[in-house]
């Protein structure tokens, strides 16, 4: 059984077909994923009203989908009826934040006011993570310790930066989908924080499963350790009943 | 799955930006656990230092591990004596060249490399050519009438689009698929080119092999298809 935390629902401005829930449903399928948490890519790349709205009405559809409400920190007001709005429904888990989308870096005024309110509603923060930025994730966490901060994709290229801020901050946990999947950086990121904190996530609609799941299988480190990063973490983190 | 695996794409030596253990005995060893049969490399002296070094080490090493299929690279930015190192070291018996512009400082546009395209013609064996910095149209263009086959490394899925223009364009292009990781850049390709475009590699050891190796394993493609892939279209280029 797998947990993904870090998928989305919807097109992309790349030649990718496969981003229908049919689609997603039959990846789910094929990998054994049984919940795997969603944001919509309408609502990272553009408008995250409509595309809040227009997941919440495909959740419903699998017993699978959970989801995480896309916040733009440009608009505190309204992301923070958004949070009402959905947070309030079991499907929706945790929240997104993508500051190459928002063109707001993670430690800027507007994004750090945005994790001032996700804090108070104490579910987990997907937070983009790719390169430079990464660095600025631990002024966020030690600004925000009650705010679960998942850093999405470990922070890309970044990875290394990735594990030392983690180690920092006990406040955030090192999800793995990511197209630089260098040798030993799941080794390392144990090593240095312990599996507990690490994620299994996949990236859908954009990567498919099977590369961070080859990664994770590929990786020299205990069956329990592997069981915690592909389900056991996300259960806890999450609160899921499974 | 029991046809063999392939690997196009590998490399071996020392590499200076981390901690890592990339010999051509842990290489072999990724292999095993894999169940690839044999991989394309090169040490990295040759990417970094010196070509003719290099390619010196890399016809050694792969001597003492045969499942290494040695590949000669050369950097465009030494230039002097690039043309007589290629031929002579096709005369050795190397059979397929791999040109890394994006770890040396020179680019696809640049003339010295549009001069040295005739004498890979004149061979006609396969050159690699990792395009992570560069457009995929810009090489279209420079490689316009050129007949040798040219594999595409380090193209992505947000590529794929690119990828269909440019190798529907030039049939001798074919595309190495450690990351068209996408959930159906595959299938994309090979409904779109057919099958015997794509050909396998891992970027290994550096990445993960695992990863590479299950995206093609889990494609939604037929059996047949995934042979060619792994394996079958590299041996038909390399004339095993």
């Amino acid at each position: 059984m797998i947990i993904d935390v870090h998928a989305h629902y919807g097109k992309w401005f790349f030649a990718i077909e496969a981003t229908g829930i049919k689609d997603t449903l039959h990846i789910l399928d094929k990998y054994g994923i049984k919940r795997c948490v969603l944001s919509s890519s309408l609502a990272v790349v553009y408008d995250f009203r409509e595309g809040n709205a227009e997941l919440d009405q495909i959740l419903d559809k699998d017993e699978r989908l959970l989801g995480y409400v896309v916040v733009n920190c440009n608009y505190l007001r309204e992301s923070r009826r958004a949070l009402d709005r959905y947070l309030s429904k079991n499907k929706f888990v945790g929240v997104k934040m993508h500051p190459t989308y928002t063109r707001q870096p993670i430690n800027s005024l507007a994004s750090m006011a945005m994790m001032d309110i996700i804090e108070e509603y104490g579910v987990p923060l997907l937070l983009h993570t790719y390169g430079a930025e990464t660095a600025q994730v631990e002024e966020a966490a030690i600004a925000h310790p009650d705010l679960k901060i998942i850093m999405g994709h470990m922070g890309g290229d970044m990875w290394l930066k990735a594990i030392e801020i983690a180690k920092r901050t006990p406040n955030t946990w090192l999800e793995l989908c990511c197209s630089c999947q260098e040798t030993g950086k799941v080794e390392l990121a144990v090593e240095a924080v312990g599996a507990q904190r690490i994620l299994f996530g996949s990236d859908l609609t954009l990567i498919d499963p099977a590369w961070t799941l080859g990664m994770v299988k590929d990786a020299h480190i205990t069956a329990k350790e592997r069981e915690m990063i592909l389900r056991g973490n996300a259960k806890q983190l999450f609160g899921l009943q499974l | 799955m029991t046809s063999p695996i392939i690997d196009v794409n590998t490399i071996f030596g020392f590499w200076p930006f981390r901690e890592i253990d990339i010999s051509a005995k842990a290489l072999v060893e990724i292999m095993r656990v894999h169940k690839v049969l044999r991989a394309c490399s090169l040490s990295t002296k040759g990417v970094f230092y010196d070509f003719h070094l290099g390619n010196e080490e890399t016809w050694k090493v792969s001597q003492t591990y045969p499942k290494i299929i040695p590949v000669a690279t050369f950097d465009f930015s030494r230039y002097l004596g690039i043309k007589d190192e290629i031929r002579q070291r096709f005369n050795q018996g190397f059979k397929l060249f791999r040109l890394l512009p994006d770890y040396q400082c020179w680019k696809i546009d640049d003339l010295r490399f549009q001069k040295v395209l005739p004498v890979f013609e004149e061979i006609g064996a396969p050159v690699i050519i990792g395009m992570q910095n560069s457009r995929l149209s810009t090489l279209s263009k420079i490689a316009e009438g050129f007949s040798f086959p040219i594999i595409l490394e380090g193209v992505s899925f947000y590529d794929t689009g690119e990828i269909l223009e440019v190798m529907g364009q030039h049939l001798n292009f074919y595309v190495e698929t450690h990351w068209l990781n996408g959930p159906d850049t595959v299938e994309i390709l090979v409904n779109h080119l057919g099958p015997r475009r794509l050909i396998f590699g891992s970027n290994s050891p550096l990445f993960y092999m695992g990863g590479a190796i299950e995206r093609i394993k889990n494609a939604d493609i037929i059996e047949h298809q995934k042979e060619l892939i792994f394996g079958k279209n590299l041996m038909n280029l390399l004339g095993e």
